[in-house]
């Protein structure tokens, strides 16, 4: 392993991403490679920093002005072509196609006929027109049986942002980054890997994430869950 | 696990708009962290925070439950409307690092229990600390607005915003292997920028 080959691989290394054969090259680069040693320290250490970083609080009129702006918003309707193919999705497919076998039948039955009563005036009735009005018609008949969406969202705003409850249940505490109880941003602990009790330079274990304690979003479901009475399937 | 936001905005489907107030409440935060943490820019990331939200109440009817998780949508929405904002300032006045430090780490209301209760195991509680606090995360804010955006956007999503890899990609929509090349890059480019930091406390 070269010392570029062994940089690609600090990320991986640290997100536990090798497997045992390449951990093992990547440690023995490393063991035997004074700059990428140092190297790896410092993209450590520099991560620790970027993890360190503090959260910014959102200014306190921040509803306020989402609240404005949104009083003049307007939930969008789906297009018609969206409407269609949307809910329908592979469903259209199967219409549109019995449809077009339908159109297909009763052409090749008035193409016969007219065959039959004059050869001579056979007309080929391809009827692009003639179906695609029957695909309009079709589409509309769709339209109109398709359940409408049950949103009937009030044109003007929605009521409920006009009035955030200033404390309630849930009134969600946001987790700060730097209260989280010492995420030891250098967890300096011993290196578990039993496969390389020598490598003791780089005792900067890995920070995993699936680790730390909580993460926002666990946290919030903590603290939501019985306002909105979601399904518990697993999430706690 | 069960995505709440999504069941949030299957509610607002419903006609039920108090759901989404509380999408707003869930991820305010988290948006504004990123945008201003992307473009080292802090008011310009409520502004546009408050435009990613609008985004998603228009596209409430839209929104497809399942297709993709609620926050690889939202995180798409903002990262488009910052790329946005970042080719209409061209090259004039990109970058408000001084104006993105926290007004925490100023320090003017924390007292020395508020940082001994908050600061993390390591960092030494002496006198001055507020100062390196603060110098430390200018550093950090510094070095990031000097990542190239295709590396900066991504590094913030993994290690701000603490997505998955599979989660970026669906978001800025990359290959997986590009996303996690890009991120090891960006990491790369942040321990360049940080090395005189790093080596000077
Ligand atoms: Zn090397």
């Amino acid at each position: 392993m070269n010392c570029l080959k062994a940089e690609e691989q600090f990320s991986a290394y640290i997100e536990d991403e090798l497997d045992y054969r390449a951990v093992r090259t990547f440690e023995a680069h490393l063991n035997a490679c004074e700059s990428c040693r140092r190297e790896f320290t410092l993209f450590h250490e520099s991560l620790d920093l970027l993890h360190q970083l503090p959260q910014i609080e959102p200014s306190t009129d921040f509803d306020t002005a989402l609240k404005a702006r949104l009083v003049d918003t307007q939930v969008e309707s789906i297009p018609l072509w969206g409407r269609v193919l949307q809910p329908l999705h592979g469903q259209i497919h199967l219409v549109l196609s019995g449809v077009a076998v339908m159109l297909m039948m009763v052409a090749g039955f008035y193409f016969f006929q007219k065959a039959s009563i004059n050869p001579e005036s056979v007309e080929i009735v391809a009827t692009p027109r003639a179906s695609r009005e029957a695909l309009l018609v079709e589409e509309r008949r769709i339209e109109e049986q398709r359940p409408q969406f049950p949103l009937a969202v009030p044109s003007q705003e929605p009521q409920s942002l006009v009035s955030f409850p200033e404390s309630s249940v849930f009134d969600l505490q946001p987790v700060r980054r730097n209260q989280q109880p010492q995420l030891s941003a250098f967890n300096l602990q011993p290196v578990r890997r039993s496969q390389q009790p020598q490598f003791q330079v780089f005792d900067l274990q890995p920070v995993r994430r699936s680790q730390q304690p909580q993460r926002l979003e666990q946290n919030y479901i903590l603290q939501t869950i019985n306002y909105t009475e979601a399904p518990t399937g697993g999430g706690l | 696990m069960p995505d709440l936001d999504d069941e949030l905005m299957k509610q607002c489907q419903q006609g039920d708009m108090e759901a989404f107030d509380l999408i707003v409440r869930r991820n305010q935060i988290p948006l504004v962290n990123f945008i201003a943490r992307f473009l080292s820019d802090p008011d310009a990331a409520e502004d546009l925070a408050q435009e990613t939200f609008v985004r998603m109440f228009k596209a409430i009817k839209r929104y497809r439950s399942g297709t993709a998780k609620f926050s690889t949508w939202m995180y798409h929405i903002a990262s488009n409307l910052c790329r946005n904002e970042l080719r209409n300032r061209g090259r004039r006045g990109r970058f408000f690092v001084d104006n993105v430090i926290t007004e925490s780490s100023s320090g003017s209301e924390s007292t020395e229990e508020d940082l001994i209760a908050t600061a993390p195991a390591h960092v030494s509680l002496q006198p001055g600390n507020q100062l390196e606090q603060k110098e430390r995360e200018h550093a950090v804010q510094s070095a990031i607005s000097e990542l190239p955006d295709r590396y900066r956007l991504p590094l913030v999503l993994r290690d701000l915003q603490e997505l998955s890899y599979e989660e970026i990609s669906n978001t800025l929509t990359l290959q997986l292997g590009t996303t996690k090349s890009r991120i090891n890059r960006a990491r790369l480019m942040l321990k360049d920028k940080l090395r005189s930091f790093v080596e000077s406390t």
